[in-house]
């Protein structure tokens, strides 16, 4: 609205400011507004109820039984996450990731990219993370399950790789953060035909591109981030491997000796001394 | 001019005022140190108001940021004058020396000591009481 007043010769600016001192041309204003406002299949939360399609929550729920029925997988993942400086530009910044996984308590996951190498492995007893590149080590007891740890590590300030993914196939739920959704049709993900899925939720929009047949797995994920003005975007596109076998190596790592230590969250406990995580401090 | 002509037309000043103000004009905190923000990683995550997705890190005296976030060494190193413990900076002061205590490796940047932390996929510096 402002941009069409702007757009406006002095002269009719003028007409303009003196037409909105009566009170009628404010409901014309309004309506105008309201009419203008953009329609998108997807309806704001706040607007009208949910209207989520059953076929899209049911595609959903078919790709997560799918991964959770796997007692293990490996899958490697290319991810672009945006970074709002304070001018508002969005920087774009990418990784690799290479995951394994094995039910219910082993995952390692190397990232290389852009924030430089990280290694993350959890044994079912400790979670660790190594900095390659600036030689740091850092280590925090774990809960005995990968989906507890999970669930405790964030407020701790680790955020793991490919999290949405590791969550729901260890049985974790993305549909309470769901108040809308779409299935938008079938769309092509590196040669791959999926169902592309359209969701909305608190503080995200999200899309889902899901294998069609047999195999319904997650072969993209797109997060858009709607509560920062700038709409930051995250995407994954994943390839699976269900066949190498993976073994229980996969999961050990021993820091280099000479390596630096490095503590969690707000840093005011060195690792070493860190209590259990609360939801296994009582045995 | 009635007065409820004059209130309309002072709301519509203060209207065409805000429509000037560039949506992100850095504050004088953003300009002198950095804050960042990511895009959110997980839907899971995203339930959670509190997620640590953005980074802000605290005005050095030794350092300020150009707009692409990169620190730049202060033309004279300013001695760090009482850095609250507690503050968490995304770079180090120029000239620190290395302490290791137990497993944990300090910087001693001019009597401030400084801890790595692991916070939002970055190693940040905390600055801690002597150790």
């Amino acid at each position: 609205m402002m941009r069409t007043v702007f757009s406006m010769k002095h002269k009719q600016f003028a007409a303009a400011v003196v037409d909105m001192c009566r009170p009628l041309s404010w409901l014309a204003i309004l309506s105008s507004v309201a009419f203008a406002a953009p329609r998108s299949g997807l309806a704001a939360p706040s607007e009208e109820k949910s209207e989520a399609d059953p076929k899209a929550l049911k595609a959903l729920a078919r790709s997560t039984a799918y991964l959770r029925g796997l007692p293990a997988f490996s899958v490697q993942a290319y991810v672009t996450r945006d970074e709002v400086i304070y001018s508002g530009y969005k920087l774009e910044r990418s990784s690799n990731v290479r995951m394994s996984v094995r039910r219910p308590d082993r995952l390692r996951a190397e990232v290389s990219g852009d924030q430089g190498a990280r290694l993350f492995v959890y044994d079912g007893k400790y979670l660790s993370v190594f900095l390659k590149d600036e030689n740091y080590f850092g280590s925090i007891l774990a809960p005995a399950t990968l989906l507890g740890t999970l669930e405790s590590i964030e407020r701790h300030g680790i955020e793991l790789p490919l999290l949405d993914l590791v969550y729901i196939a260890m049985g974790g739920q993305l549909e309470p953060n769901i108040t809308d959704a779409g299935l938008i049709g079938v769309s092509n993900v590196d040669g791959v035909s999926c169902l592309q899925l359209a969701f909305r939720g608190h503080a995200v929009d999200w899309q889902l591109w899901i294998e069609q047949g047999d195999k319904p797995l997650l072969r993209k994920l797109v997060i858009t981030t709607t509560d920062d003005p700038a709409r930051p975007q995250y995407s994954a596109v994943f390839h699976w491997d269900l066949t190498t076998p993976i073994v229980e190596t996969d999961f050990a790592f021993a820091p280099p000796k000479n390596v630096s230590r490095l503590t969690f969250g707000s840093g005011e406990r060195r690792s070493a001394e860190l209590s259990p995580p609360a939801d296994r401090a009582t045995p | 001019m009635t007065h409820r002509k004059r209130r309309i037309i002072a709301a519509l000043a203060a209207l065409l005022a805000t429509a000037f103000i560039p949506s992100h004009s850095p504050t004088e905190a953003q300009a002198r140190g950095v804050s960042r923000s990511y895009a959110r990683s997980s839907v899971h995550a995203s339930r959670n108001v509190n997620v640590n997705r953005n980074v802000n890190v605290n005005v050095h005296n030794d350092y300020h940021y150009d707009h692409w976030g990169h620190p730049i060494a202060a033309a004279v190193a300013v001695t760090a004058t009482a850095v609250a413990v507690g503050t968490m900076v995304a770079a180090l002061p120029p000239h620190c020396s290395v302490l290791v205590v137990g497993s944990v490796t300090y910087q001693n940047c001019g009597g401030v000591y400084y801890q790595p932390v692991y916070r939002a996929d970055t190693v940040q510096y905390v600055v801690v009481n002597h150790p």
